[in-house]
This record gives C-alpha cells, sequence and structure tokens, in this order.
C-alpha cells in the first residue's frame, strides 16, 4: 500500500505548520472548484505546479499518482465530447463531437490535477499523525479525530494479518475465478479481517482502560506558526485573490 | 465510487457537504467513546476490504462492502466512512476536501438507510441466522445499487453534459452489486458463526430508542415499536384512558392534556400506575387528548363524545343516572341490551379497526426482506445455471 511517500523531506513545505497547511489546501481546493474560465484555471495548475516544485516532491512517484487519479478524468473525456452538443469538431457516422464538449473535459482535467498537486504538495508532506493532531487543533469534533488516529494507527497492522491470509491463500494454490468459490473465499477472507479488527480494536480498548485512557488525548504539544508559515498562507491567499479577481473581473473583457 | 475533485458543480457539492455534516454530527453523537477504537480498526478493514479486486468475468472491481459496515456499525458507519475517505484522500488522492461531503454521503448514506433496518431487525427480533444472511445480502446489494444511483444523480444534476457518464456509472454499479450481495451475505454468515456478539451485541448497548428523530424516516418500520401510544374511551361521567407504547408497555407519569374543540383546556394532569387516566366528561362534541411522555414520545387522539347517554341536567329528556338501572330495569328487552352494548362497544371496535389497518400495512422492513428475498433467490438459480454450464463446458481437471 503506498502510503507517506511524500511526508519525509526538507522542504519549506514539509517544515510548514500542518494547521495552515489544511487550511490553504481547503481553500485552493474551494476556490479552484468555483472556476469556470479557462485562464483562471490555467494561473491556478501553475500555482500548484510551483507548490511541487517547492515541495521538491519525487517526481517517479508523483507521476504515478497523477496517473491513477486521471484514469476517471480520461474517461470523462472520451464520453463528454460526444454527449456535450455544439459547434462540431470531428464526425464519426451519426456522432459528432463537439468543441464545448472538449472545453468541458479539459477544465475538469485541469482543475482536477491542480487540485491533486495542490493537495499534494500541502497535505502529503506531513504525516497522517500530525495531521490528526493539527485537526484537533482546529477543533475538529475529538471523537472524530481519534477514529482518525486510530484507524490510521492499525491500518499496518491490520494490512499485516491481511497479507498473512492471503499468503496462506496463495500457498494452497488459491486462483482467483469468476465463481463462487472464489466469492465465498472472500467472503470468509473479508469475514476474518473484521473479524480481527473487532478483536484488536477490543484489546487495544482495553490496553487503553488499563492505562487510564479518561476518553481523551492530552494535547501536550503545540504548534506554533513562524514567520514564514504567515508569509506563506498569505502568499497563497493573496495568489489565489487575484485568480479569483481574474475568474469575475476579468481584464480584458472591458 | 469516487468522483474526483473538479467534476460536480457548486450547489451539488455545497448540499453534499451539508448533509454530510448532519450525518457526521448524528452518527458522532452516538459514537459511544468506549466504541471507538473498535470502530476504527473496523474502518481499517473495510478500508483494506477496498484494495480486494474480485474477478468477474474477463474483468474485475474492487469491494466497496459499505452495506456491511452499516450492518455491523448502524449510525457509526458515517463518520467511519468520512475516515476512511479522509484517508484516502490523504494517502492517494483519491477525491479530495470538496467533494469529501458528496463522496461520504454516496457512500455512507445507502450504507445506513439498508444496513441499520437490518441491523435493527437482527438486534430486536433475533431472527434465524437464514433471515440474517438473507437480509445482509441485501443491504449489500443495495448499498451499491443506492450509491451509484446518489453518484449519478450527483454528476447528472451537476450538468446536462453528465448524463451520459451518469448513466454509464449506474450501469457499472450493476454487477458490484451482485458481488456484494454475495460477498456480504457469506461474510456476516461468517461471522455469525465465529463471533455472534459482532453482529447481535448485548442490550442496552445500542440505546436504539434515544435519538429515533433522524432515523424514523429511514426505518419507520421499527420505529413503531417504540411510538406512544393513547387510547381514551367515554364511560358516562368520565372519559378514562391509557397510555402505552406500542409494544404494550404502560406509561405512567405521562402528561396528559384534553382539550374541547374550541381549544378550552378541560383537563391537565399526569398519567397513574398502568398508565390509566381519567376525568370528568365536558360538555363538547369531542374531545382531543394529548399525551406527553417526554424525549419526543408524543400521541393524540380524538375522542367523540356520546352526548345522548351522559347526564345533562340542563336537558333533563334523558334518563337520570341514578334510575337507569332500577326504574327501567325489568323495561330493558334483549334488544335494548344489544343497543346499548353496542354503543358501549363501539369505541373498542373503532379502536381495533385502527390496530388492524396499522398492522396491514407494508412496512419498509417487509419491503426490504421481500427484495432481499427476490435478489438472493435470482442470485442462486443464477449461480446454479452458471455451475450446470460450466460443468458441460469444462472437463474435469486432474488436480491430484
Amino acid at each position: 500500500m503506498p502510503c507517506e511517500r511524500f511526508a519525509d523531506g526538507s522542504s519549506l513545505l514539509h517544515g510548514a505548520d500542518p494547521r495552515l497547511k489544511i487550511l490553504e489546501a481547503a481553500a485552493f481546493s474551494f476556490v479552484v472548484v468555483s472556476l469556470s474560465k479557462f485562464g483562471p484555471q490555467v494561473i491556478s495548475l501553475g500555482m500548484a505546479a510551483v507548490l511541487v516544485l517547492i515541495a521538491r516532491l519525487d517526481p517517479r512517484e508523483l507521476v504515478r499518482r497523477l496517473l491513477i487519479v486521471n484514469v476517471f478524468i480520461f474517461l470523462l473525456a472520451l464520453i463528454l465530447p460526444w454527449s456535450v452538443p455544439g459547434q462540431v469538431l470531428l464526425s464519426l457516422g451519426p456522432f459528432h463531437a463537439s468543441l464545448e464538449g472538449a472545453r468541458e473535459a479539459a477544465s475538469i482535467a485541469i482543475k482536477c490535477n491542480a487540485i491533486v498537486l495542490a493537495n499534494m504538495a500541502l497535505l502529503s508532506t506531513s504525516t497522517v499523525f500530525s495531521l490528526a493532531h493539527a485537526l484537533s487543533h482546529l477543533r475538529v469534533p475529538p471523537k472524530l479525530v481519534q477514529l482518525f488516529f486510530f484507524a490510521w494507527r492499525y491500518l499496518h497492522v491490520l494490512e499485516e494479518e491481511f497479507e498473512t491470509l492471503m499468503r496462506a491463500l496463495a500457498a494452497r494454490g488459491f486462483a482467483p475465478r469468476t465463481d463462487l468459490r472464489t466469492y465465498r473465499t472472500y467472503a470468509n477472507l473479508i469475514g476474518i479481517l473484521f473479524l480481527r479488527g473487532f478483536d484488536r480494536g477490543e484489546r487495544v480498548h482495553r490496553a487503553m482502560l488499563c492505562r487510564g485512557f479518561e476518553g481523551h488525548y492530552w494535547l501536550l504539544t503545540h504548534f506554533r506558526s513562524s514567520s514564514t508559515d504567515f508569509a506563506l498562507a498569505v502568499s497563497i491567499g493573496a495568489a489565489l485573490a487575484a485568480v479569483a479577481a481574474v475568474e469575475w473581473f476579468p481584464p480584458w473583457s472591458s | 465510487m469516487h468522483i474526483s475533485e473538479g467534476v460536480l458543480s457548486l450547489p451539488v457539492l455545497a448540499s453534499g457537504g451539508a448533509v454530510a455534516i448532519i450525518g457526521l454530527a448524528f452518527g458522532i453523537r452516538r459514537l459511544d467513546p468506549n466504541d471507538i477504537p473498535k470502530t476504527a480498526l473496523l474502518t481499517a478493514a473495510f478500508f483494506l476490504a477496498s484494495l480486494v479486486h474480485v474477478p468477474i468475468g474477463p474483468s474485475s472491481v474492487h469491494l466497496i462492502l459499505n452495506g456491511l459496515l452499516g450492518v455491523l456499525l448502524g449510525w457509526a458507519a458515517f463518520p467511519a466512512i468520512f475516515t476512511a475517505l479522509v484517508l484516502q484522500a490523504v494517502l492517494f488522492q483519491f477525491g479530495g476536501l470538496t467533494t469529501l461531503g458528496v463522496n461520504t454521503v454516496i457512500m455512507a448514506g445507502p450504507a445506513i438507510f439498508f444496513g441499520l433496518p437490518v441491523r435493527l431487525l437482527i438486534v430486536k427480533k433475533a431472527p434465524s441466522a437464514r433471515t440474517v444472511v438473507l437480509a445482509a445480502g441485501a443491504a449489500g446489494a443495495f448499498s451499491i445499487l443506492g450509491s451509484g444511483l446518489l453518484a449519478a444523480a450527483s454528476l447528472a444534476l451537476s450538468g446536462e453534459a453528465f448524463s451520459g457518464v451518469a448513466r454509464l456509472i449506474l450501469l457499472a454499479h450493476l454487477p458490484v452489486a451482485g458481488i456484494e450481495a454475495v460477498i456480504t451475505s457469506i461474510s456476516v454468515a461468517a461471522l455469525l458463526r465465529m463471533r455472534p456478539e459482532m453482529i447481535l451485541p448485548g442490550h442496552g448497548r445500542m440505546s436504539v430508542a434515544s435519538g429515533f428523530a433522524l432515523i424514523a424516516v429511514l426505518a419507520a418500520g421499527d420505529a413503531e415499536a417504540h411510538r406512544l401510544n393513547v387510547f381514551a374511551w367515554d364511560s358516562g361521567d368520565l372519559v378514562r384512558g391509557e397510555v402505552y407504547f406500542a409494544d404494550g408497555t404502560p406509561v405512567s407519569g405521562a402528561r396528559i392534556e384534553a382539550a374541547c374543540p374550541d381549544g378550552v383546556v378541560v383537563f391537565s394532569g399526569v398519567s397513574a400506575i398502568k398508565g390509566a387516566f381519567s376525568f370528568p366528561a365536558p360538555c363538547c362534541s369531542s374531545v382531543r387528548i394529548v399525551a406527553d411522555a417526554g424525549m419526543g414520545h408524543r400521541a393524540e387522539t380524538t375522542l367523540e363524545l356520546a352526548e345522548t347517554l351522559r347526564s345533562v341536567p340542563e336537558r333533563g329528556e334523558t334518563l337520570q343516572p341514578s334510575s337507569v338501572g332500577i326504574m327501567r330495569i325489568d323495561a330493558l328487552t334483549p334488544s335494548a341490551v344489544e343497543a346499548i352494548l353496542d354503543e358501549r362497544l363501539e369505541p373498542i371496535r373503532q379502536e381495533l379497526a385502527r390496530l388492524a389497518r396499522r398492522e396491514d400495512r407494508v412496512r419498509l422492513r417487509d419491503v426490504v426482506a421481500g427484495l432481499g428475498f427476490i435478489s438472493g433467490a435470482a442470485g442462486l438459480a443464477l449461480y446454479l445455471a452458471a455451475k450446470r454450464e460450466r460443468k458441460k463446458n469444462t472437463p474435469v481437471s486432474p488436480t491430484t
């Protein structure tokens, strides 16, 4: 399972305050989603690219993740030109691909990639634990943060159990096919996986009670935002404001 | 099914976010802090299960299992699915911050809508293992179909251009629903054998009755079990009545208020032991009785008062109450007795009719169970057909 591949690093973004990074990523996503014009969308993609450069992410992993995300976008790009009416770009028998459809697909591709790049640069450069920590400082309900924290903490433990089960299946010559036997095997596998999760959760809870857990985590360390963090937040904010301004008050339209 | 960032329109994103916040708030409020580690581990299992690719023909689909999570966790499935989606967004960039709300609603909404009735059925009615398995399979299939429907709807609502894609997505969910039905029902059966308490939690754990405000819409069938009822009848000088829950438990201490049609409150008090109450019959054509047992349990009934039977001194022309039995006893022919009995029994008859009507109504539970049975039977038939087909076509491979 690919995990926190981007979290190790020493760039400016790796060292930045995760609380501010979460807020910046949220602001970026919501502004970009609301963009409808081509110009601002390209600018936002450029912004995201700059962030990725600042974060100095591993290019191979970056491309790998972008490819996965773009599968859905690719499907949309295949379908949209044919389902949106408009100026005909290409005709295949009774079907016509429209310029408007192609534009729509391009706009979605740009926006989606911009957001994904920005999220990788801003969110994936923190460990999941520090994100959980930051969430509790951002006043996310403590139960939700705990759920997130425990799910992440034990994901790998459970994954190991899961791999063991898969290895046991492979050792017995199991080869998945389209038949009920395969489905039954998988269903039992899932049942055992959930059972292990349930038991482990019970044990974790008892162990925590033994250690005097009272239902909430004490936050002993607090994040401190440096002047660099504020500078980063202000520049991202200003760039987003500029993009929004170009969207709503286009300088070249008058 | 994840919908990527940048596809959906703002109104769809905003309404998805709003519904997700409501669902999350409700799910978190009902999540016992002691259950958090367990819920989190099941979330992790759910996350891992989505990495399992199941072959179907030449292609393969990955499991979703939101229905299974709904059956196992009930309302906690909402925060659990939300958490899994946050993890996916952070780890793989599948979905993002803006679509988090919509995607949570798409996956968790149907999971709870279909999983919770099954869960309530299991907890409250302790049905046979076969019913549990069939119901779980139905929950698995319908959760996926519901998710496909919601995903298609949010795409279609985002713009005319997406209607083709929406249709494709809906179609793509159909085979997944079949597989999920099989996997969910068999996993539930396995869990029921290995660790029944995972599915049949101890009593008192699930305070199903509290906080039914939202779920009442979803699972009207079971909400009925804790509905407050008030039943009143006219017994001459007094109006008598009883307050009880629909399962027959009488409720003492419920606040009772009675008013005439003109709004004048003629009685206000509390129900005594065994839920009984009584008050002097007022001088109006009917009386509306409202019982309130707190926690949103309210019931009301309107009782028509038969004025001819009551002793109303001003009118005088009817019988004096003290003289009925003594003076006219010899004048009571069997037919007169019958008439009086008929009149007195009328409210009971009406109440019986009302109960019968309620019993006859098809409940959501029955619908779900029925659909589940149909899909289960269809699946079984298809399986048998496929098996026969395979036996015919492929020679038995020498495995030993």
